[in-house]
Protein backbone atom coordinates (compact mmCIF):
# COMPACT_ATOMS: atom_id res chain seq x y z
CA UNK A 1 0.00 0.00 0.00
CA UNK A 2 2.77 2.16 0.75
CA UNK A 3 4.49 1.92 -2.41
CA UNK A 4 1.27 2.50 -4.35
CA UNK A 5 1.27 6.03 -2.52
CA UNK A 6 4.87 6.36 -3.24
CA UNK A 7 3.95 5.81 -6.94
CA UNK A 8 0.96 8.10 -6.86
CA UNK A 9 2.87 10.73 -5.55
CA UNK A 10 5.71 10.65 -7.86
CA UNK A 11 3.44 10.10 -10.50
CA UNK A 12 1.47 13.76 -9.35
CA UNK A 13 4.63 14.97 -8.88
CA UNK A 14 5.75 14.93 -12.49
CA UNK A 15 2.37 15.62 -13.91
CA UNK A 16 2.22 18.99 -12.05
CA UNK A 17 5.54 19.92 -13.05
CA UNK A 18 4.73 18.86 -16.84
CA UNK A 19 1.35 20.91 -16.90
CA UNK A 20 2.87 23.86 -14.94
CA UNK A 21 5.26 24.63 -16.99
CA UNK A 22 3.79 27.44 -19.15
CA UNK A 23 6.38 30.45 -18.76
CA UNK A 24 9.84 30.55 -20.32
CA UNK A 25 12.59 32.78 -21.12
CA UNK A 26 13.29 33.14 -24.66
CA UNK A 27 15.65 35.50 -26.82
CA UNK A 28 14.12 37.51 -29.41
CA UNK A 29 15.85 39.51 -31.99
CA UNK A 30 14.52 43.15 -32.71
CA UNK A 31 14.94 44.64 -35.87
CA UNK A 32 17.15 47.80 -35.22
CA UNK A 33 14.94 50.50 -34.76
CA UNK A 34 15.24 54.58 -35.82
CA UNK A 35 16.43 56.43 -33.29
CA UNK A 36 13.89 59.58 -32.58
CA UNK A 37 13.65 62.43 -30.90
CA UNK A 38 11.41 62.74 -27.58
CA UNK A 39 10.66 66.49 -26.64
CA UNK A 40 9.10 67.29 -23.19
CA UNK A 41 8.11 70.55 -23.53
CA UNK A 42 5.93 72.55 -20.56
CA UNK A 43 5.47 76.79 -19.97
CA UNK A 44 3.12 77.85 -17.57
CA UNK A 45 2.43 81.55 -15.94
CA UNK A 46 2.74 80.86 -12.27
CA UNK A 47 6.24 78.42 -11.67
CA UNK A 48 8.76 79.45 -13.07
CA UNK A 49 10.47 75.50 -12.37
CA UNK A 50 8.18 74.40 -14.67
CA UNK A 51 8.68 76.59 -17.60
CA UNK A 52 11.87 73.90 -19.44
CA UNK A 53 12.36 71.51 -22.35
CA UNK A 54 13.81 68.35 -22.19
CA UNK A 55 15.49 66.85 -25.30
CA UNK A 56 16.40 63.06 -25.46
CA UNK A 57 16.69 60.11 -27.45
CA UNK A 58 14.72 57.15 -27.98
CA UNK A 59 16.68 53.75 -26.65
CA UNK A 60 16.97 50.44 -28.05
CA UNK A 61 14.84 48.40 -26.52
CA UNK A 62 17.14 45.88 -24.87
CA UNK A 63 19.80 48.17 -23.92
CA UNK A 64 21.06 47.95 -20.53
CA UNK A 65 21.89 51.96 -19.96
CA UNK A 66 18.90 53.73 -17.98
CA UNK A 67 20.21 56.99 -18.76
CA UNK A 68 18.30 59.20 -20.24
CA UNK A 69 19.92 59.64 -23.51
CA UNK A 70 19.90 63.79 -23.76
CA UNK A 71 20.55 65.62 -26.28
CA UNK A 72 22.87 68.82 -25.56
CA UNK A 73 23.73 71.41 -28.00
CA UNK A 74 20.61 72.17 -29.56
CA UNK A 75 18.93 75.58 -30.37
CA UNK A 76 15.55 75.85 -28.38
CA UNK A 77 13.28 79.11 -29.10
CA UNK A 78 9.97 79.80 -27.25
CA UNK A 79 7.91 82.27 -29.09
CA UNK A 80 5.37 84.08 -27.54
CA UNK A 81 2.40 85.19 -30.41
CA UNK A 82 -0.31 87.56 -30.57
CA UNK A 83 -3.96 86.08 -31.99
CA UNK A 84 -5.17 88.39 -34.71
CA UNK A 85 -8.58 87.57 -36.34
CA UNK A 86 -8.15 83.47 -36.53
CA UNK A 87 -4.02 83.74 -37.17
CA UNK A 88 -1.78 83.74 -34.37
CA UNK A 89 0.98 86.06 -35.29
CA UNK A 90 4.70 84.90 -33.80
CA UNK A 91 6.96 88.26 -33.58
CA UNK A 92 10.56 87.73 -33.53
CA UNK A 93 10.81 90.01 -31.39
CA UNK A 94 8.95 87.79 -28.62
CA UNK A 95 11.22 85.12 -29.63
CA UNK A 96 13.49 83.92 -26.36
CA UNK A 97 15.88 80.94 -26.33
CA UNK A 98 16.36 78.47 -23.91
CA UNK A 99 19.91 76.90 -22.76
CA UNK A 100 20.98 73.75 -21.74
CA UNK A 101 22.98 75.41 -18.45
CA UNK A 102 23.16 72.91 -16.29
CA UNK A 103 24.52 70.46 -19.15
CA UNK A 104 27.01 69.05 -16.83
CA UNK A 105 24.84 68.15 -14.62
CA UNK A 106 21.80 67.71 -15.81
CA UNK A 107 22.17 67.01 -19.75
CA UNK A 108 18.88 67.73 -21.90
CA UNK A 109 17.47 70.32 -19.88
CA UNK A 110 17.06 73.79 -21.69
CA UNK A 111 15.63 76.91 -19.20
CA UNK A 112 15.76 80.29 -19.42
CA UNK A 113 14.94 81.84 -15.97
CA UNK A 114 13.83 84.97 -17.43
CA UNK A 115 10.89 83.21 -19.32
CA UNK A 116 7.17 83.78 -18.10
CA UNK A 117 4.56 82.65 -19.76
CA UNK A 118 1.22 84.63 -20.50
CA UNK A 119 -2.27 83.70 -20.22
CA UNK A 120 -4.24 83.69 -22.84
CA UNK A 121 -1.29 84.00 -25.19
CA UNK A 122 0.16 81.17 -27.66
CA UNK A 123 3.48 80.09 -27.59
CA UNK A 124 5.82 78.67 -30.97
CA UNK A 125 8.40 76.56 -29.73
CA UNK A 126 11.52 75.79 -32.70
CA UNK A 127 13.93 73.40 -32.15
CA UNK A 128 16.98 72.99 -34.20
CA UNK A 129 19.34 69.96 -33.23
CA UNK A 130 23.27 69.94 -33.99
CA UNK A 131 22.48 67.41 -37.07
CA UNK A 132 20.38 70.15 -38.66
CA UNK A 133 17.10 68.51 -37.92
CA UNK A 134 14.24 70.94 -37.05
CA UNK A 135 11.13 70.27 -34.61
CA UNK A 136 8.31 72.33 -34.03
CA UNK A 137 5.19 72.51 -31.74
CA UNK A 138 2.60 75.05 -30.87
CA UNK A 139 0.40 75.24 -27.36
CA UNK A 140 -1.26 78.33 -25.45
CA UNK A 141 -1.59 78.62 -21.31
CA UNK A 142 -5.40 78.51 -20.60
CA UNK A 143 -6.85 81.08 -18.35
CA UNK A 144 -6.63 79.24 -14.77
CA UNK A 145 -9.96 77.77 -13.16
CA UNK A 146 -10.53 79.48 -9.77
CA UNK A 147 -11.04 77.06 -6.83
CA UNK A 148 -14.42 77.53 -4.95
CA UNK A 149 -14.30 75.48 -2.17
CA UNK A 150 -12.07 72.98 -0.27
CA UNK A 151 -12.63 70.12 2.15
CA UNK A 152 -10.96 67.59 4.00
CA UNK A 153 -11.80 64.94 6.32
CA UNK A 154 -9.68 62.81 9.19
CA UNK A 155 -9.98 61.52 12.24
CA UNK A 156 -8.57 64.42 14.98
CA UNK A 157 -5.05 63.72 16.40
CA UNK A 158 -5.17 60.23 14.82
CA UNK A 159 -1.30 59.68 13.17
CA UNK A 160 -1.48 57.04 10.41
CA UNK A 161 -4.72 57.10 9.55
CA UNK A 162 -6.06 58.25 6.46
CA UNK A 163 -6.95 61.57 5.30
CA UNK A 164 -9.51 62.54 2.51
CA UNK A 165 -9.72 66.03 0.98
CA UNK A 166 -11.62 66.89 -1.99
CA UNK A 167 -12.21 70.51 -3.95
CA UNK A 168 -14.21 71.90 -6.78
CA UNK A 169 -14.42 74.57 -9.08
CA UNK A 170 -16.45 75.72 -11.68
CA UNK A 171 -16.31 74.24 -15.22
CA UNK A 172 -17.32 76.77 -18.08
CA UNK A 173 -19.43 75.72 -21.62
CA UNK A 174 -16.74 75.65 -23.16
CA UNK A 175 -14.73 72.41 -23.79
CA UNK A 176 -11.99 72.25 -21.11
CA UNK A 177 -9.01 69.52 -20.05
CA UNK A 178 -7.73 69.63 -17.03
CA UNK A 179 -4.32 67.99 -15.51
CA UNK A 180 -4.20 67.83 -11.95
CA UNK A 181 -0.62 66.86 -9.79
CA UNK A 182 -0.11 66.23 -6.59
CA UNK A 183 2.78 66.63 -4.48
CA UNK A 184 3.21 65.71 -0.83
CA UNK A 185 5.75 67.90 1.29
CA UNK A 186 6.41 71.29 2.80
CA UNK A 187 7.97 72.14 -0.22
CA UNK A 188 5.48 74.40 -2.58
CA UNK A 189 7.12 73.79 -5.91
CA UNK A 190 7.43 70.91 -8.40
CA UNK A 191 10.89 71.12 -10.13
CA UNK A 192 10.04 69.60 -13.20
CA UNK A 193 6.09 67.60 -13.34
CA UNK A 194 7.94 63.98 -13.08
CA UNK A 195 8.67 65.42 -9.05
CA UNK A 196 4.89 65.01 -8.49
CA UNK A 197 3.32 62.35 -6.57
CA UNK A 198 0.10 61.58 -8.18
CA UNK A 199 -0.88 62.44 -12.04
CA UNK A 200 -4.70 62.88 -13.07
CA UNK A 201 -5.87 64.04 -16.78
CA UNK A 202 -9.25 64.23 -17.90
CA UNK A 203 -11.69 66.65 -20.04
CA UNK A 204 -14.90 67.71 -18.74
CA UNK A 205 -16.86 65.02 -22.00
CA UNK A 206 -19.21 63.91 -18.10
CA UNK A 207 -19.16 67.13 -16.43
CA UNK A 208 -19.71 70.15 -18.43
CA UNK A 209 -20.92 74.20 -17.29
CA UNK A 210 -21.23 73.44 -13.50
CA UNK A 211 -19.66 72.78 -10.36
CA UNK A 212 -17.05 70.27 -10.78
CA UNK A 213 -15.58 68.41 -7.53
CA UNK A 214 -12.03 66.63 -7.22
CA UNK A 215 -12.32 64.11 -4.69
CA UNK A 216 -9.15 62.75 -3.66
CA UNK A 217 -10.65 59.12 -2.74
CA UNK A 218 -6.93 56.98 -2.60
CA UNK A 219 -6.21 59.25 1.04
CA UNK A 220 -3.30 60.38 2.21
CA UNK A 221 -2.33 60.13 6.02
CA UNK A 222 -3.01 62.71 8.72
CA UNK A 223 -0.24 65.03 9.12
CA UNK A 224 0.44 65.50 5.56
CA UNK A 225 1.25 68.47 3.07
CA UNK A 226 -0.44 68.44 -0.30
CA UNK A 227 0.87 70.57 -2.50
CA UNK A 228 -2.34 70.73 -5.08
CA UNK A 229 -1.45 71.98 -8.71
CA UNK A 230 -4.50 71.95 -11.27
CA UNK A 231 -3.89 73.14 -14.82
CA UNK A 232 -6.14 73.93 -17.50
CA UNK A 233 -4.28 72.64 -20.55
CA UNK A 234 -5.43 72.59 -24.35
CA UNK A 235 -7.38 69.67 -26.17
CA UNK A 236 -4.53 68.87 -28.45
CA UNK A 237 -2.12 69.06 -25.17
CA UNK A 238 -4.74 66.79 -23.13
CA UNK A 239 -4.91 63.86 -25.94
CA UNK A 240 -1.03 63.67 -25.40
CA UNK A 241 -1.32 63.34 -21.47
CA UNK A 242 -4.44 60.53 -21.74
CA UNK A 243 -2.39 58.91 -24.97
CA UNK A 244 0.73 59.13 -22.26
CA UNK A 245 -1.21 58.09 -19.22
CA UNK A 246 -2.33 54.76 -21.28
CA UNK A 247 1.08 54.27 -22.28
CA UNK A 248 3.18 54.78 -18.89
CA UNK A 249 0.82 52.41 -16.88
CA UNK A 250 1.45 49.53 -19.79
CA UNK A 251 3.54 46.65 -19.02
CA UNK A 252 4.13 43.45 -18.31
CA UNK A 253 1.90 40.46 -19.44
CA UNK A 254 -1.15 42.66 -20.56
CA UNK A 255 0.56 45.11 -22.22
CA UNK A 256 -1.48 46.53 -25.48
CA UNK A 257 0.42 48.40 -28.31
CA UNK A 258 -0.39 51.93 -27.33
CA UNK A 259 0.66 54.84 -28.89
CA UNK A 260 0.93 58.93 -27.69
CA UNK A 261 -0.69 61.24 -29.14
CA UNK A 262 2.24 63.59 -30.28
CA UNK A 263 1.44 67.82 -30.35
CA UNK A 264 5.39 67.89 -32.07
CA UNK A 265 6.11 68.32 -35.18
CA UNK A 266 9.08 65.78 -36.47
CA UNK A 267 9.18 64.04 -32.55
CA UNK A 268 7.35 61.97 -30.08
CA UNK A 269 6.07 64.07 -27.34
CA UNK A 270 4.66 67.45 -26.31
CA UNK A 271 4.76 70.87 -26.05
CA UNK A 272 1.94 71.89 -23.29
CA UNK A 273 0.91 75.26 -21.87
CA UNK A 274 -0.12 75.20 -17.98
CA UNK A 275 -3.04 77.69 -16.70
CA UNK A 276 -1.84 76.76 -13.62
CA UNK A 277 -4.18 76.56 -9.88
CA UNK A 278 -2.25 75.95 -6.78
CA UNK A 279 -3.08 75.72 -3.45
CA UNK A 280 -2.33 73.30 -0.25
CA UNK A 281 -4.10 71.25 2.44
CA UNK A 282 -2.22 70.40 5.72
CA UNK A 283 -4.43 67.50 6.87
CA UNK A 284 -4.54 67.49 10.06
CA UNK B 1 -15.10 54.01 -33.99
CA UNK B 2 -12.95 53.29 -36.88
CA UNK B 3 -13.70 51.94 -40.37
CA UNK B 4 -11.14 50.51 -42.77
CA UNK B 5 -10.18 47.46 -45.28
CA UNK B 6 -10.02 44.25 -44.37
CA UNK B 7 -7.98 41.68 -48.01
CA UNK B 8 -7.61 38.11 -48.21
CA UNK B 9 -6.58 35.59 -50.68
CA UNK B 10 -4.61 32.42 -51.11
CA UNK B 11 -4.75 28.80 -52.38
CA UNK B 12 -5.94 25.85 -50.30
CA UNK B 13 -4.77 22.05 -51.39
CA UNK B 14 -6.03 18.39 -50.01
CA UNK B 15 -5.37 15.17 -50.44
CA UNK B 16 -7.19 12.28 -49.41
CA UNK B 17 -6.86 8.54 -49.31
CA UNK B 18 -10.07 6.86 -48.12
CA UNK B 19 -9.50 2.83 -48.39
CA UNK B 20 -7.31 0.94 -47.16
CA UNK B 21 -6.40 -0.07 -43.93
CA UNK B 22 -4.17 3.25 -43.71
CA UNK B 23 -6.30 5.88 -44.74
CA UNK B 24 -6.17 9.92 -44.06
CA UNK B 25 -4.90 13.05 -45.34
CA UNK B 26 -3.10 15.84 -46.28
CA UNK B 27 -3.64 19.76 -46.46
CA UNK B 28 -1.92 22.87 -47.27
CA UNK B 29 -2.96 26.56 -47.58
CA UNK B 30 -0.89 29.67 -48.07
CA UNK B 31 -2.87 32.57 -47.35
CA UNK B 32 -2.35 36.05 -46.99
CA UNK B 33 -4.84 38.45 -44.81
CA UNK B 34 -4.23 42.24 -44.15
CA UNK B 35 -6.04 45.13 -42.73
CA UNK B 36 -5.89 48.71 -43.50
CA UNK B 37 -7.13 52.22 -41.68
CA UNK B 38 -6.29 55.08 -41.95
CA UNK B 39 -5.85 56.17 -38.39
CA UNK B 40 -3.96 52.69 -37.51
CA UNK B 41 0.69 52.10 -38.33
CA UNK B 42 0.54 55.47 -40.11
CA UNK B 43 -2.47 54.72 -43.11
CA UNK B 44 0.00 51.54 -44.04
CA UNK B 45 -1.70 47.97 -44.47
CA UNK B 46 -0.59 45.44 -41.91
CA UNK B 47 -0.82 41.68 -41.56
CA UNK B 48 -4.04 40.43 -39.80
CA UNK B 49 -3.12 38.68 -36.14
CA UNK B 50 -4.55 35.48 -37.16
CA UNK B 51 -2.75 35.53 -40.66
CA UNK B 52 -1.63 32.40 -41.33
CA UNK B 53 0.61 32.14 -44.25
CA UNK B 54 1.47 28.15 -44.09
CA UNK B 55 -0.92 25.90 -42.83
CA UNK B 56 -0.49 22.19 -43.04
CA UNK B 57 -2.27 19.49 -41.81
CA UNK B 58 -1.94 15.43 -42.03
CA UNK B 59 -4.38 12.78 -40.60
CA UNK B 60 -3.20 9.49 -40.88
CA UNK B 61 -5.35 6.46 -39.13
CA UNK B 62 -4.28 2.60 -39.68
CA UNK B 63 -6.44 -0.12 -38.90
CA UNK B 64 -4.15 -2.25 -36.73
CA UNK B 65 -6.07 -5.39 -35.72
CA UNK B 66 -10.26 -5.79 -35.68
CA UNK B 67 -9.98 -4.62 -32.07
CA UNK B 68 -7.09 -2.00 -32.31
CA UNK B 69 -6.66 1.21 -34.13
CA UNK B 70 -4.11 4.03 -33.89
CA UNK B 71 -3.76 7.20 -35.75
CA UNK B 72 -0.98 10.51 -36.12
CA UNK B 73 -2.56 14.06 -36.47
CA UNK B 74 0.63 16.67 -37.48
CA UNK B 75 -0.27 20.62 -37.68
CA UNK B 76 1.72 23.42 -38.85
CA UNK B 77 0.93 27.13 -39.16
CA UNK B 78 3.14 30.34 -39.16
CA UNK B 79 3.02 31.74 -36.36
CA UNK B 80 0.60 34.83 -35.28
CA UNK B 81 1.71 38.37 -36.10
CA UNK B 82 2.22 40.91 -33.01
CA UNK B 83 2.77 44.17 -32.22
CA UNK B 84 6.10 44.64 -29.60
CA UNK B 85 7.75 47.88 -28.92
CA UNK B 86 10.67 48.58 -30.79
CA UNK B 87 12.38 50.93 -27.96
CA UNK B 88 11.77 52.83 -25.12
CA UNK B 89 12.10 56.43 -23.73
CA UNK B 90 11.96 58.46 -20.46
CA UNK B 91 9.62 61.01 -19.75
CA UNK B 92 8.10 63.16 -17.43
CA UNK B 93 11.05 64.70 -16.19
CA UNK B 94 11.77 65.87 -13.30
CA UNK B 95 14.28 66.57 -10.05
CA UNK B 96 14.28 65.38 -6.18
CA UNK B 97 15.90 69.22 -4.95
CA UNK B 98 16.92 67.45 -1.78
CA UNK B 99 18.78 64.68 -3.37
CA UNK B 100 19.47 65.87 -6.92
CA UNK B 101 18.26 62.23 -8.18
CA UNK B 102 16.08 62.79 -11.93
CA UNK B 103 12.92 61.29 -11.84
CA UNK B 104 11.03 59.63 -14.88
CA UNK B 105 9.32 56.98 -16.27
CA UNK B 106 10.35 54.77 -19.04
CA UNK B 107 7.50 54.30 -21.76
CA UNK B 108 7.76 51.75 -24.47
CA UNK B 109 7.25 53.04 -27.79
CA UNK B 110 5.49 49.92 -30.33
CA UNK B 111 6.72 49.57 -33.89
CA UNK B 112 4.77 48.55 -37.13
CA UNK B 113 1.26 47.09 -36.57
CA UNK B 114 1.71 43.15 -36.22
CA UNK B 115 5.22 43.33 -38.24
CA UNK B 116 6.53 40.39 -35.72
CA UNK B 117 5.88 37.04 -36.23
CA UNK B 118 5.73 34.90 -33.16
CA UNK B 119 7.64 31.20 -33.81
CA UNK B 120 5.39 28.83 -35.59
CA UNK B 121 2.58 26.69 -34.59
CA UNK B 122 3.42 22.84 -34.74
CA UNK B 123 2.46 19.80 -32.73
CA UNK B 124 1.83 15.94 -33.39
CA UNK B 125 -0.55 13.69 -31.70
CA UNK B 126 -0.79 9.83 -31.42
CA UNK B 127 -3.63 8.05 -30.43
CA UNK B 128 -4.65 4.13 -29.94
CA UNK B 129 -8.42 3.01 -29.73
CA UNK B 130 -9.43 -0.18 -28.69
CA UNK B 131 -12.99 -1.44 -29.22
CA UNK B 132 -13.95 -3.21 -25.93
CA UNK B 133 -17.82 -4.51 -26.09
CA UNK B 134 -19.50 -3.84 -29.43
CA UNK B 135 -23.24 -5.12 -29.63
CA UNK B 136 -26.43 -4.07 -30.48
CA UNK B 137 -27.55 -2.75 -26.62
CA UNK B 138 -24.06 -1.78 -25.43
CA UNK B 139 -20.99 -0.35 -27.37
CA UNK B 140 -17.72 0.21 -25.14
CA UNK B 141 -13.99 1.42 -26.34
CA UNK B 142 -10.54 2.83 -25.02
CA UNK B 143 -8.97 5.42 -26.25
CA UNK B 144 -5.57 6.17 -25.08
CA UNK B 145 -3.85 9.39 -26.60
CA UNK B 146 -0.70 11.77 -26.11
CA UNK B 147 -1.44 15.43 -27.02
CA UNK B 148 1.93 16.90 -28.56
CA UNK B 149 3.95 13.94 -28.23
CA UNK B 150 7.03 16.05 -28.60
CA UNK B 151 6.17 18.41 -26.18
CA UNK B 152 6.47 21.65 -28.20
CA UNK B 153 6.20 25.07 -26.77
CA UNK B 154 3.72 26.87 -29.33
CA UNK B 155 3.89 30.26 -28.12
CA UNK B 156 0.53 32.18 -26.98
CA UNK B 157 1.82 35.46 -26.43
CA UNK B 158 5.14 37.16 -25.41
CA UNK B 159 5.84 39.92 -22.58
CA UNK B 160 8.37 42.32 -21.32
CA UNK B 161 9.64 42.48 -17.76
CA UNK B 162 12.44 44.94 -16.68
CA UNK B 163 15.08 43.41 -14.94
CA UNK B 164 16.64 45.72 -12.10
CA UNK B 165 19.58 43.33 -11.39
CA UNK B 166 21.19 43.35 -15.01
CA UNK B 167 19.57 46.54 -15.82
CA UNK B 168 18.32 45.29 -18.94
CA UNK B 169 14.92 43.98 -20.21
CA UNK B 170 13.80 40.02 -20.83
CA UNK B 171 11.43 38.88 -23.01
CA UNK B 172 9.31 35.79 -21.93
CA UNK B 173 7.00 33.39 -24.04
CA UNK B 174 3.63 31.91 -22.64
CA UNK B 175 2.48 28.84 -24.11
CA UNK B 176 -0.39 26.57 -23.36
CA UNK B 177 -0.90 22.98 -22.99
CA UNK B 178 2.15 20.84 -23.09
CA UNK B 179 2.44 16.90 -23.41
CA UNK B 180 -0.89 15.65 -22.44
CA UNK B 181 -1.27 12.13 -22.32
CA UNK B 182 -5.13 10.60 -21.55
CA UNK B 183 -7.50 8.25 -21.03
CA UNK B 184 -10.64 7.95 -22.14
CA UNK B 185 -13.60 5.18 -21.87
CA UNK B 186 -16.51 6.03 -24.25
CA UNK B 187 -19.24 3.64 -24.07
CA UNK B 188 -22.93 4.20 -26.00
CA UNK B 189 -26.48 2.42 -25.36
Amino acid sequence: MNKIKKYNWTLLAIALSILTSCEKEIKIDLPASKIELVVEASINQLSPTLNYVVLSNTLDYFNPSLDLAAVSGAKVYITQGNVIGKDTLFEPNNRIRFYDIANAVYPGIYVNPLFTGVVDKAYLLEIELVDGRKVTGKTYIPKPVTIDSTHYWLKPNQKDTNAYFYFDWFDGPEQNNYRIVLKKGFLPLLTGWGYGDRFYTFDDAQINNQTRPFIMLNPFKYGDTVNVYLSQIGRQEYLFWDSFRNAANNGGPFATPVSVSSNVDGAIGSFTGYGITQTRFILR
Amino acid sequence: MIFGEGKSYGLELFLRKKTGRLNGWVGYTWSKTTRQFDELNNGKAYFYRYDRTHDISVLLSYEITKKWSGSFVFVYGTGNATTLPDSRYAYRYGIDPISGEPKFVFVDKYGAVNSFRLPAYHRADVSFTYIAKQSKKFESSWNFSVYNIYNRANPYFIYFLPDIESQTVKAFMVYLFPILPSVQWNFKF
